[in-house]
């Protein structure tokens, strides 16, 4: 696969503050590529120098080998020079116009003639099931409705880049995942490669090829939605993947635990003010003593025993217990730190014909593949600092 | 293909702002400048400077320049007062109850503040008349005494009529926080406890409060600046205010003490400014009262009984700030003298057409009113549309000077024109033309045009304007395409309001005009102050009716041209559609989508 959008080094300062902060991403012919990111990482700001709609400060922008922004060069394509497609988070259809006039402006500015307008416009609107509604005011349409108008509006004049700014942000949930799948199958048929802005995980995993997430202005980190699930790079991106523990700590010494180090290559890693020691696969950050942390989902714990490999034996003292049905979560108190914990409905029979209630004691197992070691986040702020234990969102 | 100078659109950047600065300050700064100067020239505009302090001698050692401050302060007090408890008694009344006859509050606002003030002044010299005028013939019919009940030429005939005028800028400008006051906040003060009245004071007004002060403190200032009313109602009675003084200084000395009023409006723009600045500030603040979330609603509360209470109330404004004032004008302008037994004829009328003056100040009024309009109109718009779209600190700057024009009385900001245009040569011509009427004409109404073009922008999402370029038109394709035909029936109405606000100014053309290009204004003044009152009235009448026929053709002419557009675009949409592709695998859509439509509300543009 070709790559088509290229971002070097892109920088975009609002007077003092920098949005984005050294920005580079390569996006391939085809792709559906994730910004992803709380409020105020910049993800929207990439986007949005992308489409030409900011001035970067610094860096560079280019698709398919001709360069959209270098200040540094003093060239900048202004957006309607550009040939993209954006959707918008308020929709952004012109009251004025007609369903019909909003979905053939591009082709209008394209000057495409008429006829073929006409054709165009009829087979977009018949994609997103708006056919029938051609002739109506856009704006007298219902919210999910004026999204599909404003999808066909931006595919009308074929364009090559698509721009996505948290398009479902406005639309309620059930609207959001039937939207979310045709935005997809869009992308898939017109075969536009697509940058997406969200601040919703599930809508990035649900989407996207790769998704990159931001944080402060930079890439805390670019992969395949599998990769960010299971490999989080850093606690940032644990945090936002949904990771209840986030432990800071230091690498332990020696093999207590009973941890077998040469099966898998593991370490063990002592929590920060705490005894507990958390066995962790893959080689160590560093000699005995270097500062790391670990995160592990509240899933990942069970009650028999883990056989196939290393791991951990936690016993604590239930804080909170919250049955939920299909699962039961437990705050534990292990060795003073506090672990966010969930049980499988099927497995809870172990524990007796009482669920757990605060005060008890209770042992479960963390198996060490389920641990993921991560660096410092932006290599800049200590981890634990960011992310206090038991903060973590649950 | 790339563009020479990098920019997002017009006015993105500072050097994109640059020309529209330059403009700004000519036309609000500089007259102050030379306001300045001009205090310390001492001499006509027109005639060689004699430099020194005497302007200010004469200004402050003069006692009755500290009787004219007392006298606006406490104008200004008594309007603020009264005209702020009006406008938001009638916002809490039509926003929070179910008083009857509430719809028609806002239109009936929105006609007090387009008329001019001299309007005012006229329709009620003539009602409050102690000889002859309405009020005091009917209670002497009713009564039988010969008692006069109401003089409007004292401080209370001044401060009900400019407080009658004011109350419509207080209620145009609270009515958007009351109806976005979130009657959640309401419910839970009474859950928890607190009583109707106790809600309404302790939750209701202070989350009002920032944008209550701002009223206040417009008042104030807009007391400050009345003109018209004092000159028409206060000097018969020996009032004499701040603005009147200015203006004494230069009609009634001999000659005319240029220096001195030059002097004396420098105070005036001082306190001004400084309360235009607490204003900023306070208005800055004022955004929390707007919050709008989810569920938010804000229904009537059921006042029982009050609600006639409430009608009864409206009823008496409306008939005291429109209908009376109206009525009178009319009859009054239909007598041949004001209050005689004669009867009702058209003399009037047809004497004043038959004069050839009149009809030429007709004539350049209705330009001057439509083109002025236009001007302010123009000029507003891009000052909105450029700070809107700059975030650059020049921004501020811009801000700042069409803040100034607020800040300024009409008759100082006609002075320091005067100045300013007699120290530039290639604009000294200018001096004693309807020209330079024209351009202070539009500084002076720029605010009220601001007002309309204000809430017309904000409701232009950036997002429109976005997706336009997105789409590939270029900045002139996008602000014709979907700014203009967007804004075009605020612009509409907006420019009509101003050109009324234009035609009624007599601040700025009484210094400015001469006696070739006197507007209609300057005329009814002479009429009235020679007693032809009823005169007056009737060239009033015929100035309004000219500018409401001259108004409606041009409406007529937009909505023909809106027409035909509409009828070219759906020409070419009923051709007959081809036939669905059967390619269409996208998820088909339900026949309804429960979300609501965010439609954009069409807000009515506060004028103020």
């Amino acid at each position: 696969m070709t790559t088509d959008l290229v971002i070097e080094g892109l920088v975009k300062r609002f007077g003092g503050t920098a949005a984005v902060d050294g920005i580079d991403l390569r996006v391939r012919q085809g792709e559906f590529l994730t910004l992803l990111g709380p409020s105020g990482c910049g993800k929207t700001t990439t986007l949005r120098c992308v489409a030409g709609l900011e001035l970067p400060t610094s860096g560079e922008i280019s698709f398919r080998g001709r360069v959209f922004a270098a200040p540094g060069r003093a060239v900048f394509v202004p957006p309607d020079k550009r040939r993209i497609g954006m959707v918008f988070q308020s929709y952004a259809l012109w009251p004025h116009m007609t369903v019909r006039a909003n979905v053939g402006y591009p082709l209008k500015m394209a000057k495409v003639p008429r006829a073929e307008i006409r054709d165009r416009v009829h087979e977009m609107l018949g994609r997103v099931g708006l056919a029938d509604r051609a002739d109506e005011m856009a704006v007298a349409l219902s919210g999910g409705q004026q999204q599909r108008v404003a999808l066909a509006r931006a595919m009308a004049s074929r364009p090559e880049l698509l721009l996505f700014d948290e398009p479902l942000s406005n639309l309620d949930a059930k609207l959001r995942y039937q939207l979310r799948d045709e935005i997809r199958s869009l992308h898939d048929q017109l075969g536009t490669t697509s940058v997406y802005v969200t601040h919703d995980q599930e809508e990035a995993m649900a989407l996207s090829d790769r998704i990159v997430v931001m944080n402060a202005g930079r890439i805390e980190q670019v992969g395949p939605p599998r990769d960010l699930y299971a490999r989080p790079r850093n606690a940032f991106v644990a945090d936002f993947m949904g990771y209840q523990n986030i432990l800071p700590g230091v690498v332990a010494e020696g093999r207590d635990g009973g941890l077998a180090e040469g099966r898998d290559g593991g370490h063990l890693v002592r929590v920060d003010g705490s005894t507990l020691a958390v066995a962790v696969p893959g080689v160590p950050p560093g000699p005995a003593g270097t500062a790391t942390s670990v995160a592990f989902r509240a899933s990942a714990v069970r009650l028999d025993p883990y056989t196939d490999g290393p791991s951990t034996e936690l016993v604590g003292r239930v804080l909170r217990s919250t049955y939920l049905g299909r699962s039961l979560n437990l705050l534990l108190d292990v060795a003073g730190v506090r672990l966010r914990t969930q049980l499988d409905e099927g497995s809870l029979g172990r524990v007796g014909p009482e669920l757990p209630a605060p005060g008890e004691e209770l042992t479960v197992h963390l198996p060490a593949r389920a641990v993921v070691p991560l660096a410092p986040v932006n290599a800049a702020e200590p981890v634990g600092a960011a992310h206090p234990v038991g903060a973590a969102a649950g | 293909m790339f563009a020479r100078k990098p920019s997002t659109g017009p006015f993105s950047t500072a050097r994109g702002l640059l020309p529209l600065i330059v403009v700004c300050a000519f036309l609000f700064a500089f007259p102050i400048v030379m306001l300045v100067v001009g205090a310390f020239r001492n001499q006509d505009p027109s005639l060689p400077a004699n430099w020194g302090w005497d302007g200010f001698r004469t200004a402050y050692t003069s006692s009755a320049t500290y009787s004219t401050l007392r006298n606006s302060l406490l104008l200004s007090t008594a309007v603020t007062v009264l005209g702020t408890s009006i406008g938001l008694l009638c916002a809490f009344l039509v926003t929070r109850t179910r008083t009857p006859l509430r719809r028609l509050v806002t239109p009936c606002m929105l006609l007090v503040v387009a008329l001019p003030p001299l309007f005012y002044a006229i329709s009620w010299g003539m009602l409050g008349n102690p000889r002859i005028g309405p009020v005091n013939t009917l209670f002497r019919d009713l009564t039988g005494s010969e008692a006069t009940v109401f003089d409007v030429n004292s401080w209370t005939g001044l401060i009900l009529v400019i407080a009658l005028k004011s109350a419509g800028f207080s209620y145009l400008m609270l009515l958007g926080p009351f109806l976005a006051l979130d009657r959640g906040l309401e419910e839970a003060a009474q859950v928890s406890g607190a009583g109707k009245l106790r809600t309404l004071l302790g939750i209701d007004l202070p989350v009002l409060a920032p944008a209550v002060s701002g009223v206040v403190i417009l008042n104030f200032v807009i007391g400050l600046e009345f003109f018209d009313v004092p000159l028409f109602l206060g000097t018969p009675a020996g009032i004499e205010v701040f603005s009147t003084r200015v203006y004494g200084l230069i009609s009634e000395s001999s000659p005319a003490d240029y220096g001195a009023a030059s002097a004396l409006s420098l105070l005036l723009v001082a306190i001004v400014m400084v309360l235009v600045a607490v204003q900023w500030r306070v208005l800055g603040r004022r955004r929390y009262t707007t919050v709008t979330g989810k569920g938010y609603r804000s229904d009537a509360w059921d006042i029982g009984r009050w609600r006639w209470a409430g009608t009864a109330f409206l009823l008496l404004y409306a008939l005291l700030a429109v209908v009376a004032p109206m009525v009178q004008l009319v009859l009054g302008s239909l007598q041949p003298f004001l209050g005689g037994s004669a009867g009702y004829s058209l003399v009037n009328y047809r004497e004043l057409l038959a004069d050839p003056e009149t009809v030429s100040a007709l004539r350049s009024t209705l330009v001057v009113s439509v083109l002025g309009g236009l001007g302010a109109m123009l000029l507003a718009l891009l000052i909105g549309y450029a700070v809107g779209h700059n975030r650059t600190r020049l921004r501020r700057v811009v801000e700042m000077l069409t803040w100034l024009p607020w800040a300024v009385p009409g008759v100082v900001l006609s002075l320091g024109i005067a100045w300013a245009y007699i120290s530039v040569p290639g604009l000294r011509q200018l001096y004693g033309t309807v020209w330079i009427v024209l351009l202070a004409l539009i500084a002076a109404t720029v605010p009220i045009a601001q007002r309309a073009t204000g809430p017309a922008l904000a409701q232009l999402g950036h997002e429109l304007e976005e997706a336009s370029r997105v789409a590939g038109a270029g900045p002139l394709r996008m602000f014709a395409g979907i700014v203009l035909p967007l804004i075009a029936p605020s612009f509409l109405a907006g420019w009509f309001v101003s050109a009324i606000v234009v035609s009624g100014n007599l601040a700025v053309p009484i210094l400015l005009s001469s006696q070739q290009n006197a507007t209609v204004p300057l005329l009814v003044l002479e009429l009235y102050t020679a007693g032809e009152i009823s005169r007056a009235a009737a060239l009033f009448v015929i100035m309004m009716v000219l500018l409401c026929v001259g108004l409606a053709v041009l409406a007529g002419l937009a909505r023909l041209v809106g027409l035909l557009r509409r009828r070219a675009l759906t020409a070419t949409a009923s051709r007959p559609a081809p036939p669905t592709p059967s390619a269409g695998p996208g998820a088909p859509s339900p026949p309804a989508d429960p979300s609501p439509a965010p439609i954009p509300s069409s807000a009515p543009a506060a004028l103020g």
